[in-house]
C-alpha cells in the first residue's frame, strides 16, 4: 500500500478497468503513445496534448494534461523551459532514459515515473501532467495540480462560539493538510484507496498508528476495498456501502466538518475516512453517546458542559416522545393531568374537529414540510417560509379552530428540541412517528413498549465491531466520564476503552495544584 | 431469523394481550369533580355528581353561568346510579379526576361500608380524594357558593386537605378511611361540613365538627376540644393553636411539634393504656401583664398548657368510650403486640367493646414553651424594659 507521501497518487493502486482505453505499457515510440492518448481521450474537449521538440535532447516530446486541473505556468517553467529553452545551461549529454531526464533536467518537485499506461491515464485524469519523450519507454507524471477550489471557511453545520473555526473543503489534499497540522506526528497514517469504477475517487483512511486498534483499521480498509460502484461523489454515499447496520434507522458512522473534531476523534483511537470532493470526514467506530457531544463541550469548563449534556439528553427525550405523550395524556390518561390543566385542555378541545392523534400527526407533517422547504430555499426566502409557517399558519390554525393551542406548543417544542441533538434529528423524526402511532393505539403502555423496542434495538447495534451503546451498555465505568457528564479534562486519564486503543493512557496530568495559589494570603 | 421470529411473537403478544382500554378524547368526557352520596327511600342511594364545564372553569372564560352543574340520580348502589346518569347524558362520566367524596349524614348513619365498597373495587376511582360527611345532604353542599374556587367540589377538597394544619378536625382520604374501616378495632373519623348563610345571604360551607364511626355507621360527633385530644393521641396534630387562661390573662400558644406514644400495659389479663405526649409550642400572643420570660413564669405557663392538653385528651377518651368507638386504635395496638390476649378479649364476655368502655388510661404530657420572641412585655405595656 502507499505510504503517507503519495496518498493522492493513484498509481500505486490497482484500478478498476472501466473508462480506461489504453492497455499495456507506455510505448517507446512517441507517435504510438500520442495515437493511444488521442484514442483514449477522443472527444474530450478539456484534454490538452502539447507536442514539442526537446532541444537539448534533440527528441520529440509531448505533454498531456486536462485543462483546468493543471497549473500551466508551473509546467511551463519547470518542464517545458528546461527541456526546450535551457538546453545550453543544462548539460544534457548522454541522457537516454526518463530516469536521467527526471534527475537532471526537470525542476519540478513532485514527479514520478510510470510504466503502465493505465496509471499514466489515471494520473492525467486526477490532474497531473504526463511527459512523454520519443524513444524512451514510459512517461513522467508531473504533479502540478491547481484547479479552482473553495477557500477554507467556517463550517455551516457545526458552528461554535468558542473554538477553532476552520472547516474541511472539497479538496482532499487540503483536508489531509488540515488534519496533519493538528496532529504533527508521523504516527498519523493516511492510507489512500481509489473507490468508484468510473469516478476513481480517492479515499483516505486516516488513523494514529500507535493508538487505533489494528483490527478496526483493517476492517475499515477491507470494507473500503469491497466497495464496487460506479461513482462516489460524497462521503454520505460512501456511508451506505461501509456501515455496519444498513437496516437500522440509526447512523453508525459519524461525520464532521471540523478538522479539530476529526483530530480529537483520531486521538481517541478512531479512524477518519476522507473522501475527495466532500467536506465531511467520516469517523468510525461511532458510539451513541457521540450524538450528545459537541466540540465546544471541551472548550468550556466541565460544569456548564455537563449541564449542556443533560439538557441535550432531555431534548432528545422531549423531541422523541412529546407528541406521543401528549396524545396518550389527552386521549387515555386524563387522570394524570392536574385538574386545572385538564380544564384548560378540555376547554380547548371543545369544538375541535379532529381527535388528538390526527391533530398531532397533521401538525407534525406541516412542521416537517416547513423544515424541508426552509432548508432547500435561499436564506431570505427560507426566512419568509419560516415566518409564514410558524407565525401565520400556527396562529391561523388555532384561531380557525382547526387545531388546539396545546398541540401547536407540543409540536413547536418537539421541533426546537430536535435541533439540540442534530446528529440524531433524522432518526428521531422517524421514531417519533413510530411512538406516536403506538401511543394512539395503546396509550402510555404503547410508548413504554416502543421505547423498549428502540432501546433494545440500540443495544444490539454495532459500529465496526464496537457495540453502539458503549459505554452505557455494556456498562464501562471508566468511560462514563465523557457521557452524561463531562468530567474535567485532567481526570480523563485514559482514552475510551470501548474503542480498544493500543495505548490506553492519554495523559499523566492530574488535578492542577499550584503552590502559589495555596500559600499565604497576599492575594 | 429465529430470534427475529421470537421477537415478533413477543411483541405481538405484548400488544394484543395487554387489555388496554379504548381511548377517550377530552371532548367526549364529562369531568366529574365531586361525588355525593345521600340516603334515598327504600334503602336506595341518591348519587350526585358535580361536573365541570371546562370553558367556564378557566379564569378568563367567564361569560356568565356557573363553571359546573350537578346531576343526580337514585339507584340501589353507587355504580348503578352512576350508570343511570349516563343514560341521560351525552358523555362518559369521568370519575378519575374526582376531587372529593361527600356522604350525607343520613347515609352515613345508615352505614358507609356498602357504598364505599365501590370505591375500593373500582380501579378508576381516585383513592386519595378526601371524604367528608355533610350535615344535611351532599346535594345541598354541592350547591353552595364558593369564594375563590370555580366550583364547590374543589373548594371542599382543599378545605379538607387544609385540615391537616388546623387541628380542628381530622383529615381523611377515602383510602385512609377504608384502611381504618377494615382494620382490627380502629374506627374511622371524618370531618363534617355544614352550610350556613353569610351576611350577604349567600349559602356557604364550613367545617363543623368530626363524625365518629362505629362498625361503618356514624354514631356521634366530637366537638373541637375532643378532636384536639384525638389528634394529640393519634399523632396527627401537625400544627394548631391552643388558648389557655392563666397568669392574669389569655395566652395563645402555637403547637410546633407534637409526639405521642401509646403503649398497652398488660398485667395478667387486665390491660390498660399509657399515653405519653410531648409537645413543643411557641408563645404567639398574650394579654398577660406578667413578664413571662422569667423562669418561674415559664414553668407556670407550661404547667397550664400541660393541664389543658391532659384535659383535652381526657375529654376525647371519655367521648370515645361513651360512643363505644375505639377511634384511637387501642385494640389494634394490643392485637399487634399481644395477639393471643386480644383473641381472649374478643372471645370474652362483652368482647373488645366491653373492655374499651371501662379501660384505664394513664396520660402524661411533657410541654415545653419557647418564647423566642422579640419582646419581654406585652405591647400594651411598652414592649421591653
Amino acid at each position: 500500500m502507499a505510504g503517507t507521501n503519495n496518498a493522492n497518487s493513484p498509481g500505486a493502486f490497482a484500478l478498476k478497468p472501466a473508462g480506461i482505453g489504453w492497455d499495456g505499457d507506455v510505448a517507446a515510440s512517441l507517435a504510438d503513445n500520442i495515437a493511444s492518448l488521442r484514442r483514449a481521450f477522443e472527444r474530450c474537449g478539456d484534454f490538452v496534448l502539447r507536442e514539442f521538440h526537446a532541444a537539448g535532447l534533440n527528441r520529440g516530446a509531448a505533454l498531456a494534461f486536462i485543462d483546468g486541473l493543471v497549473k500551466q505556468d508551473f509546467i511551463m517553467d519547470n518542464v517545458l523551459k528546461p527541456l526546450v529553452v535551457y538546453s545550453r545551461e543544462i548539460d544534457m549529454a548522454g541522457i537516454d532514459s526518463l530516469e536521467q531526464v527526471n534527475a537532471r533536467v526537470l525542476l519540478s518537485i513532485d514527479t514520478k515515473l510510470v510504466a503502465e499506461a493505465v496509471n499514466a491515464l489515471d494520473a492525467i485524469l486526477h490532474g497531473d501532467a504526463l511527459l512523454l519523450i520519443d524513444g524512451m519507454p514510459g512517461g513522467i507524471v508531473v504533479t502540478a495540480r491547481g484547479w479552482e477550489r473553495r477557500a477554507i471557511s467556517e463550517p455551516q453545520t457545526e458552528t461554535v462560539v468558542f473554538g477553532p473555526r476552520e472547516g474541511f473543503t472539497e479538496t482532499l489534499r487540503v483536508n489531509t493538510a488540515l488534519l496533519r497540522r493538528r496532529v504533527c506526528t508521523n504516527d498519523l497514517r493516511m492510507e489512500a484507496i481509489s473507490v468508484g469504477a468510473r469516478s476513481h475517487t480517492t479515499v483516505v483512511a486516516a488513523y494514529i498508528g500507535g493508538i487505533a486498534d489494528p483490527v478496526i483499521v483493517d476492517e475499515v480498509k477491507r470494507r473500503l476495498a469491497t466497495v464496487d460502484v460506479d461513482v462516489i461523489e460524497n462521503s454520505g454515499q460512501l456511508i451506505e456501502y461501509i456501515e455496519s447496520e444498513p437496516a437500522s434507522i440509526f447512523e453508525t458512522v459519524s461525520y464532521t466538518e471540523k478538522p479539530d473534531v476529526a483530530a480529537s476523534k483520531l486521538m481517541e483511537g478512531r479512524v477518519a475516512i476522507l473522501v475527495d470532493g466532500s467536506p465531511f470526514a467520516l469517523v468510525v467506530p461511532m458510539l451513541f453517546v457521540e450524538c450528545f457531544q459537541t466540540s465546544e463541550d471541551y472548550s468550556i469548563r466541565p460544569f456548564y458542559a455537563t449541564f449542556l449534556r443533560l439538557l441535550r439528553l432531555l431534548a432528545f427525550f422531549i423531541s422523541l416522545t412529546a407528541p406521543a405523550i401528549y396524545v396518550a395524556l389527552v386521549s387515555r390518561h386524563q387522570e394524570l393531568l392536574p385538574s386545572s390543566l385538564l380544564f384548560t385542555m378540555a376547554a380547548t378541545a371543545e369544538g375541535l374537529p379532529f381527535p388528538s392523534l390526527v391533530e398531532s400527526a397533521l401538525m407534525l407533517v406541516i412542521f416537517e414540510v416547513l423544515k424541508e422547504a426552509g432548508i432547500r430555499l435561499p436564506r431570505p426566502v427560507g426566512q419568509a417560509i419560516s415566518i409564514v409557517g410558524a407565525l401565520v399558519m400556527g396562529q391561523a390554525a388555532i384561531q380557525a379552530g382547526l387545531v388546539g393551542a396545546p398541540v401547536v406548543i407540543i409540536v413547536a417544542m418537539t421541533a426546537v428540541a430536535s435541533f439540540a441533538v442534530p446528529m440524531l434529528a433524522n432518526s428521531i423524526s422517524l421514531m417519533r412517528w413510530f411512538l406516536l402511532a403506538l401511543s394512539g393505539m395503546f396509550g402510555g403502555y404503547g410508548i413504554t413498549l416502543g421505547l423498549l423496542v428502540i432501546f433494545a434495538h440500540l443495544a444490539s447495534l454495532k459500529s465496526f465491531g464496537v457495540l453502539y451503546m458503549n459505554p452505557i451498555a455494556p456498562i464501562r465505568v471508566v468511560d462514563l466520564k465523557d457521557t452524561f457528564a463531562r468530567a474535567p479534562l485532567w481526570s480523563m486519564r485514559l482514552r475510551p476503552l470501548s474503542l480498544r486503543p493500543q495505548d490506553a493512557v492519554r495523559q499523566r496530568s492530574g488535578m492542577p495544584r499550584f503552590e502559589e495559589d495555596n500559600g499565604g494570603g497576599q492575594g | 431469523m429465529r430470534r427475529g421470529a421470537a421477537a415478533a411473537i413477543l411483541l405481538a403478544a405484548a400488544l394484543t394481550l395487554s387489555g388496554c382500554g379504548t381511548s377517550m378524547e377530552l371532548k367526549e368526557l364529562a369531568i366529574v369533580m365531586g361525588l355525593g352520596v345521600d340516603a334515598a327511600e327504600n334503602g336506595e342511594y341518591r348519587v350526585t355528581a358535580q361536573i365541570a364545564r371546562p370553558a367556564l372553569a378557566k379564569e378568563d372564560g367567564g361569560d356568565g353561568g356557573e363553571a359546573y352543574f350537578n346531576v343526580t340520580e337514585t339507584g340501589m348502589a353507587v355504580f348503578s346510579a352512576l350508570r343511570e346518569l349516563m343514560n341521560m347524558f351525552s358523555r362518559k362520566m369521568y370519575t378519575q379526576q374526582c376531587d372529593v367524596l361527600i356522604i350525607g349524614e343520613e347515609a352515613a348513619r345508615r352505614g358507609v361500608s356498602d357504598l364505599l365498597e365501590y370505591f375500593l373495587r373500582n380501579v378508576e376511582s381516585r383513592m386519595t380524594m378526601p371524604l367528608m360527611i355533610a350535615r344535611g345532604t351532599a346535594l345541598e353542599v354541592f350547591e353552595q357558593t364558593t369564594y375563590l374556587e370555580p366550583m364547590p367540589a374543589i373548594q371542599l377538597s382543599k378545605m379538607a386537605h387544609n385540615q391537616r394544619y388546623t387541628g380542628l378536625t381530622t383529615s381523611m382520604t377515602v383510602f385512609e378511611f377504608l384502611c381504618d374501616l377494615t382494620s382490627e378495632s380502629l374506627q374511622p373519623t371524618a370531618p363534617i361540613v355544614e352550610l350556613f348563610t353569610d351576611d350577604a345571604g349567600m349559602t356557604k360551607a364550613r367545617i363543623a365538627g368530626t363524625a365518629i364511626f362505629k362498625e361503618g355507621r356514624m354514631v356521634g360527633e366530637f366537638d373541637s376540644q375532643e378532636v384536639y385530644g384525638l389528634l394529640l393521641v393519634n399523632n396527627q396534630l401537625h400544627s394548631g393553636v391552643m388558648q389557655i387562661t392563666g397568669l392574669d390573662g389569655l395566652i395563645e400558644l402555637e403547637i410546633m411539634r407534637c409526639e405521642s406514644r401509646v403503649t398497652p400495659v398488660v398485667e395478667g389479663d387486665t390491660v390498660s393504656m399509657r399515653i405519653d405526649i410531648s409537645v413543643e409550642c411557641n408563645l404567639v400572643s398574650t394579654t398577660s401583664r406578667v413578664n413571662i420570660n422569667r423562669v418561674e413564669k415559664e414553668r407556670e405557663m407550661e404547667r397550664l398548657a400541660r393541664e389543658e392538653i391532659l384535659s383535652r385528651v381526657r375529654s376525647a377518651l371519655e367521648a370515645a368510650m361513651a360512643l363505644d368507638s375505639d377511634v384511637f386504635g387501642f385494640g389494634q395496638r394490643i392485637y399487634r403486640r399481644y395477639p393471643a390476649l386480644y383473641g381472649r378479649i374478643e372471645a370474652g364476655d362483652g368482647g373488645w367493646d366491653g373492655v374499651f368502655r371501662t379501660m384505664r388510661v394513664e396520660t402524661s404530657a411533657n410541654v415545653s414553651v419557647s418564647s423566642d420572641d422579640a419582646t419581654l412585655w406585652p405591647v400594651a405595656d411598652g414592649g421591653g424594659e
